[in-house]
């Protein structure tokens, strides 16, 4: 089963996020902020990262920056999702380490697929 | 020959370093030591601001928003929020968790921030809100999760509401979640927020 990091403070957002990618076939691992995500990536394989962006201690683009540069996650596809929709803000986010950048809400669907496509599992 | 006394000219001891100097030209030791010192002087909140808005170093950036918030001055809390807005996401991230711990002496801005006209400054706002130790928290929440027209914000009020929320703001919560009645999330929100307080 395809393991997916969930890495977002808000405590409602990463139980929406493990329901929905649960109920899409994935074992949902969390972290509240980029310095756990990246001690769980170093305990653990990842299939998939989804990250947001504001967060205490570590912020998402930090989380990818120092990720990209750590054989653990140098590949693993990362989805980040957050509540900033300016064009400069998925700019940064690619520049970060991001393969796709999304505005919250996400809707269950929308996640869904995101999240297979980018593990490569199929529909 | 005539004997000439020999007299001993005082050193006199160093005088400590003005902190204001210090936090401008100092090394980054001597630099977060000065912001440290500077947190007992109110008059000091411009120069900590100025020298934030340049500061290369982390952890003197985080000595500089700890003495900010020590002051808790209104300036000071003026200066804090004006960092919400900023492009700096270590910058703004710091700057909430700062005004998280300032309790009271934030809540005036804090009513401001959340009547913001950008939505992610008002999400901010909100975010400050969880930690607040301050009766008024979860009713500011309530009354923005009752009024926001943006479903983010209102996502991150309910996210409030889940942890520092009381059972008889539950009707209140369906009310305001009527409001957006095609967010899934919201739906979500509410429903882990109103099971968590019940």
């Amino acid at each position: 089963m395809a393991r997916v990091l969930v890495v977002d403070d808000a405590t409602t957002v990463r139980m929406y996020y493990r329901d929905v990618l649960e109920e899409a076939g994935f074992t949902v691992e969390e972290a509240v902020n980029g310095f756990e995500g990246l001690e769980k990536a170093i305990e653990q394989s990842f299939d998939l990262l989804v990250v947001d962006v504001n967060m205490p201690k570590m912020d998402g683009y930090a989380f990818l920056r120092q990720g990209r540069a750590m054989p653990e996650l140098r590949a693993v596809p990362a989805l980040m999702i957050s509540t900033e929709s300016e064009p400069q803000d998925s700019a940064r986010a690619y520049a970060a380490g991001a393969n796709l950048y999304l505005v919250k809400p996400v809707q269950p669907q929308t996640l869904a697929e995101a999240a297979r496509v980018m593990a490569g599992i199929a529909s | 020959m005539a004997l000439v006394r020999r007299t001993t000219i005082p050193i006199p001891a160093a005088a400590p370093e003005d902190p204001r100097d210090a936090l401008a030209t100092g090394s980054a030791a001597a630099r977060r030591e000065a912001a440290h010192r500077l947190a007992s002087d109110p008059e000091a909140v411009g120069i900590l601001a100025t020298q934030l808005a340049r500061e290369p170093e982390n952890s003197v950036r985080e000595a500089i928003l700890a003495a900010l918030g020590r002051l808790g001055t209104p300036e000071a809390v003026e200066h804090l929020f004006g960092l919400l807005g900023s492009e700096d996401v270590w910058l703004r991230n710091a700057a909430i968790e700062t005004l998280q711990v300032m309790d009271a002496a934030v809540l005036g801005a804090l009513e401001d921030g959340l009547d913001h006209s950008d939505s992610d400054r008002r999400i901010f706002a909100v975010n400050v809100l969880v930690s607040l130790r301050h009766p008024e928290a979860a009713s500011l929440a309530l009354r923005t999760l009752g009024r926001d027209p943006h479903v983010n914000v209102c996502a991150a009020a309910l996210d409030v509401l889940a942890e520092i929320g009381t059972p008889e703001m539950i009707p209140e919560i369906d009310a305001a979640v009527s409001r957006f009645p095609d967010e899934p999330f919201l739906r979500f929100a509410a429903k882990t927020a109103k099971r968590r307080i019940a």
